[in-house]
């Protein structure tokens, strides 16, 4: 080799090593991470650059972005708890202006039970990490379920559910001291409605992927309305062929069924699915009469069914990058046992019906190279509501059957034969723009029609009155922006949001007004406020283990449509009602201790204040109920949880709420001094708790099994259901103790078994006044999914 | 090693914690107190207070802190002996329960701390009203049952039969029993016939006489003059000085006139003279055309005063200034009321007008006449003077929600 060939040799090295240099100097790497099974982006995976400090974390739909420094390493590894680890060579072949593009699947591993060693932070850890206060329900939490959701959350920290009885009975959802309607249910973050009027029981835990409980405050980007808080229900997605049945039987007779199907049209993004639950529980306990004493009742008349059906077609292919239509029927009948007053009665005839049938659109598009995003959700619903009454014969609990009072009907003065029509429009548009790497503005507005036509001529012909009530309109939108915006590397986060409320309803009042009216003349109300959010969360310590948060609220929860039509049966028509008004504060923190090794602990605080006015409460009428602003409240309280994975082995987590809900109306409706001013807010739970304990290990049956024992201890201190003025008051909701146990067994990745024994004290536990709920009562399920089809 | 300890005992402090929290429990100082000559009873949202009070001395305060509570429902409420009964009665299952409890009443005016007595009615018949005939015999009346009056013994609260009522009825097998009375060993009870909750038939109006002795019912006696007497709860017979029996038709046939004109529908006062079994023919008055009245106008409960002077709340239609207000508390549209049964007229006192929630509480204190009122002006007992013809525009005693109903326990 000649000194000239050396020379030549030696400057293209130089040359190239200084282009290689310059290349990483300035280069970035950015990609997506997804699940490998599923397809969906992971949110707080760690990147981390191999031998040295530098990091970073995905973002929420997956998205990675990290500068390189001269002379480091070209190997990243990418990390996250419950998926196998992958190290990753940067290949400089892909380097294109500078940037290389690394999308990166990881694969699950195989079993949750698995005894993993914990690494980093799960996806639900990262969304506590959020500035509003939430509670999450992770999928891990959910997968061997034989639990409704209701009772999923009975106990999650800071939510309580008070059931009516057993499966398909009437349930309150409590956060934070609010209850019912004050609490917004959402599915995907379109809202459904509150929850009273949307029946979470009605969706299998299977079909759940993640639950969110936001107490005290309402993201702008959820877009509805609500004043306690709300339930986010993410349901699972799958991006391959999948096929998941499960089948529970219970105690009382209960059968709970779901199916799912998911198949792609060869190597497309195109998809049809399709669902089925099917729900029947027959509920046919016995218990003592809260109202005549020694009287064993034998409930015979509160069979539940519910049948639900769901096709669709998704694609990621036509020129949405998200498409989705879904039609999806639903059958609902419930057997009334109690009549108005749970069983005072011996019912044994009456039922409710419900026909529905709705079409949801799902629509998502990106533009300016990302930057701008668009999601549109549809939701256009009939149902057909039935309340039939019609029988000539009324019955008495020792035997007896004698004509109905009225001529027909066992509840209440008249027979019910209805036919009401419902339809309901909802439309949720989303707008999200990235602006840089810190910053993100959403906007989402929301609206919602309501229409009911009621008709009940059996009704009517006895009473000579229309009491089924009138058609009635509603119309509501709900408009929020959110700017979220990262500082110090993501270290705070800051979200500021507004939200105007706009609703409308068109209601003809109350029949006996109506009979004073020459002519029927229909009751508008509109209305239109505002409202706003403050939320920051600061995370502190290495791998951001510690997360202070705080956020403040002032929001609104519209009149719903019951309040504002009347039930036709009881419940009076109220034209007049307003918004009701919040002002919320939220403090907190989360604390991740040892996340990279055992003993770890999670531990989550929680304080809050809120200030409601106008509140909707029921009223006493004569003979019947309605709805009137008239309520003034101030609730404070505070929610503590602690998970933590002491060893490979052994899990404990407990929580514990106490929250004091005060009436603050100084005068009395009327006139005069509220003598119930300052006390505790009536049938409400202030002090509530619960603690597990679950024990797993794998391949204690064979090679690729799972195992696991849980047990929980629920408690809920008693409370009144009446103003608490007299020390000798007995009307008292008695404390809860729920002793549960179960155990899981997961045969390979397939098929899991699930056992569970509730309530294995055989306690009589009221959660609602004399609602006597089920004793002991077992739960065997069975489940069996196929990921390749 | 010394964080991993702590971290195995923060799950276990936590528990502790928990279990501190839970064994909370409250003390309960019960202080004697002055002897108590009445009972009261309100209702709050989903209950009632029932608390008893020294006397109507003016600035006196009833408090809760003691009260009985009853879930919402029908309040009977009423002294018989040395005890207190109470029940909250379910109307066609509305509310209330099934058990009647018995309270004694010691020397100084307090109720016992728990019920002395309790009867259930077999099969939940959805009873309303009592009607004590002796201490060993009182009779029970049903709401949307099976036209069954339960008779029972109110010493060893046990029931010990059943008169069946269903062949009087009218439309159906039940004829709706209403607010009786026992005079001279004879049971009038009034018969509503009603075809649902919110309508009568149009039939005259009747009263069933039951001997007492035999518990057979001799006859049922109607007058066309009027429509529904003594509709449970909100209306009650009373007897004058004379022995003679007051029976007024209430809220549900004042309503019908009001809004089903024309229908046949006719309140009013009927009379059945001491001594007899039949309606007075020479008595009727209607509280529609009285001075102060209205179409639409009844009364409520009623107290007698003395010298044919009867004290209710006059229900006044013209007085409802919010129409949708479905709370009955926001309109003051019944005013204190007195009836010359004599006389057939009646007049508006000169006291506040109270809320619907409050206008049927009314007691007879010495020449006084004492009305539970929820006004503008405030809550309480609102004193009518008899003697002077004075009314007081302030409470004499404040109660802490308007009063519902109110006895003397001496």
């Amino acid at each position: 080799m000649s000194d000239k060939n050396i020379l030549h040799n030696f400057l293209l090295v130089l040359i190239l090593s200084f282009t290689w240099q310059n290349i990483f100097a300035q280069m970035i790497v950015f990609g997506q991470i997804t699940d490998g099974q599923t397809l969906q982006p992971l949110d707080g995976v760690s990147v981390i650059l191999e031998n040295s400090n530098i990091g970073t974390i995905s973002n929420h739909i997956g998205m990675f972005r990290m500068k390189l420094p001269s002379k480091s390493s070209r190997r990243i590894k990418v990390q996250y708890m419950g998926y196998e680890s992958r190290n990753i060579i940067l290949n400089k072949k892909l380097c294109v202006n500078d940037s290389i593009c690394c999308n990166v699947e990881l694969q699950p591993k195989n079993n949750i039970l698995s005894d993993v060693i914990v690494l980093g932070k799960s996806k639900a850890q990262r969304h506590r990490e959020v500035p509003s206060a939430i509670t999450i329900i992770d999928s891990q939490e959910l997968k061997y379920k034989t639990a409704t959701l209701n009772e999923i959350l009975d106990n999650a920290a800071g939510i309580k559910v008070a059931q009516q009885g057993g499966l398909g009975n009437a349930s309150r959802i409590i956060i934070q001291g609010l209850d019912g309607k004050r609490i917004g249910i959402f599915i995907n973050g379109m809202p459904m409605g509150n929850s009273d009027e949307f029946q979470l029981s009605s969706i299998p835990i299977d079909m759940v992927d993640e639950v969110e409980i936001y107490k005290g405050i309402i993201p702008a980007w959820l877009g509805g309305d609500g004043l306690g808080g709300a339930v986010n229900i993410r349901l699972k997605d799958f991006k391959k062929n999948h096929l998941e049945m499960a089948f529970e039987a219970a105690s009382y007779n209960t059968y709970i069924g779901s199916l799912q199907l998911k198949h792609y049209l060869g190597k497309t993004s195109t998809a049809l699915h399709a669902g089925a639950t099917m729900n029947y529980a027959k509920n046919n306990y016995s218990f003592s009469s809260p109202f005549e004493l020694g009287r064993i009742i034998h409930r015979d008349h509160d069979a539940y069914t519910h049948g639900g059906f769901n096709v669709g077609i998704s694609s990621q292919q036509w020129w949405f990058d998200q498409f989705d239509l879904t039609l999806s029927a639903d059958y609902y009948r419930k057997e009334i046992q109690g009549g108005l007053m749970n069983v005072q009665n011996n019912i044994q005839h009456a039922f409710t019906r419900t026909r529905s049938a709705s079409t949801s659109l799902s629509l998502e598009k990106s533009f300016l190279k990302g930057k701008l995003t668009a999601q549109f959700h549809s939701i256009i619903g009939f149902s057909l509501v039935n309340q039939v009454d019609t029988s000539h014969y009324c019955y008495d609990f020792i035997g007896n059957r004698f004509p109905s009072g009225s001529g027909r009907g066992e509840i209440g003065a008249v027979p019910n034969d209805s036919h009401d029509r419902h339809t309901t429009v909802r439309e949720l548009l989303n707008l999200t723009y990235k602006i840089g790497n810190n910053q993100l503005v959403t906007w989402t507005t929301n609206y919602r029609y309501g229409c009911k036509m009621p008709k009940d001529e059996l009704a009517d012909s006895y009473s000579r009155l229309p009491t089924s009530g009138y058609p009635s309109r509603l119309h509501s939108i709900v408009s929020g922006l959110t700017h979220e915006l990262k500082l110090y590397g993501g270290k705070f986060t800051n979200e500021l949001g507004i939200k105007l409320f706009n609703h409308h309803s068109e209601v003809l009042p109350f029949a006996e007004a109506i009979m004073l009216q020459d002519k029927l003349k229909a009751s508008t109300n509109r209305c239109t406020m505002a409202g706003w959010s403050e939320a920051m969360a600061l995370h502190l310590l290495p791998n951001n283990a510690l997360t202070l948060k705080a956020s403040v609220q002032s929001t609104v929860r519209m009149p719903i449509a019951e309040e504002l039509f009347g039930d036709g049966v009881l419940l009076l028509p109220s034209e007049k009602l307003r918004p009701e008004r919040s002002f919320n504060i939220n403090a907190g923190a989360i604390w991740l201790i040892n996340a990279m090794r055992y003993p770890q602990v999670r531990i989550g605080i929680n304080s809050f204040y809120m200030s409601a006015k106008d509140m909707i409460k029921l009223m006493y009428s004569s003979m019947n109920m309605a709805y009137d602003n008239i309520g003034k409240v101030r609730v404070m309280g505070i929610d503590m949880e602690m998970e933590s994975k002491l060893n490979r082995w052994l899990d404990l987590q407990g929580n514990i709420t106490w929250q004091d809900a005060r009436d603050m109306r100084k005068e009395a409706v009327g006139g005069g001094e509220n003598f119930h001013y300052r006390y505790r807010i009536p049938n409400m739970p202030y002090l509530f708790g619960n603690v597990g304990v679950r024990l797993h290990k794998d391949g204690l049956l064979s090679k690729s099994s799972s195992s696991a024992f849980a047990s929980t201890f629920a408690f809920t201190k008693a409370f009144s259901y009446n103003w608490e003025a007299s020390k000798h008051n007995t009307m008292l909701i008695p404390a809860r103790y729920c002793w549960d146990v179960a155990v899981h067994h997961s045969f390979n990745k397939r098929c899991q078994l699930s056992f569970e024994i509730r309530n294995i004290l055989n306690r009589e536990n009221w959660a609602e006044f004399r609602y006597p709920m089920e004793r002991r009562t077992f739960h065997l399920k069975m489940k069996y999914i196929i990921n390749k089809i | 090693m010394r964080t991993n300890k702590f971290l195995w005992a923060l799950p276990c402090l936590t528990l502790l914690f928990a279990a501190t929290l839970s064994s909370c429990s409250e003390k309960d100082d019960d202080q004697p107190v002055n002897k108590h000559h009445f009972l009261m009873s309100a209702q709050a949202d989903n209950s009632f207070f029932i608390t008893s009070f020294e006397n109507f001395n003016e600035g006196t305060s009833v408090s809760y802190d003691k009260a009985i509570t009853l879930p919402t429902g029908h309040l009977f409420m009423e002294k018989y002996g040395k005890n207190v009964y109470l029940q909250s009665g379910s109307m066609y299952g509305f509310g209330g329960e099934q058990t009647l409890y018995k309270y004694e009443v010691n020397a100084n005016g307090q109720l016992s701390a728990q019920p002395t007595g309790k009867l259930s009615f077999p099969g939940s018949p959805n009873v309303v009203e009592i009607i004590f005939a002796s201490e060993t015999k009182a009779y029970a009346i049903t709401c949307a049952s099976r036209g069954q009056l339960i008779v029972f013994n109110p010493t060893t609260m046990s029931v010990t039969k059943e008169i069946d009522l269903s062949p009087y009825a009218e439309g159906d097998k039940d004829p709706d029993g209403g607010n009786g009375i026992v005079r001279d060993g004879k049971l009038f009870l009034p018969l509503n016939q009603a075809k649902s909750m919110k309508e009568i038939l149009v039939t005259p109006a009747q009263v069933a006489v039951i001997d007492v002795a035999t518990d057979k019912v001799e006859k049922v006696i109607k007058d066309d003059r009027a429509t529904s007497l003594g509709m449970v709860g909100h209306t009650s017979p009373v007897i004058d000085e004379a022995g003679n029996i007051y029976f007024h038709t209430g809220p549900r046939a004042a309503m019908m006139c009001q809004f089903m004109p024309g229908k046949g529908y006719k309140d009013g006062l009927l009379r059945i003279k001491k001594g007899e079994t039949e309606f007075d023919k020479d008595f009727y008055m209607s509280l529609q055309t009285t001075e102060g009245s209205e179409i639409g106008s009844y009364g409520m409960y009623m107290a007698y005063g003395g010298n044919g002077k009867i004290y209710t709340f006059l229900y006044k239609p013209s007085l409802v200034k919010d129409p949708s207000d479905q709370t009955y508390i926001v309109n003051k549209c019944y005013v204190p009321y007195e009836i010359d049964v004599n006389k057939k007229t009646g007049r508006i006192l000169p006291l506040p007008a109270s809320c619907g929630w409050a206008a049927n509480a009314i007691i007879k204190v010495g020449s006084s006449i004492y009305f539970g009122e929820h006004t503008d002006n405030g809550i309480g007992f609102y004193r009518y003077d008899m003697a002077t013809g004075k009314g007081f525009m302030q409470p004499s005693v404040k109660t802490p929600n308007g009063a519902y109903k109110v006895i003397s326990l001496d």
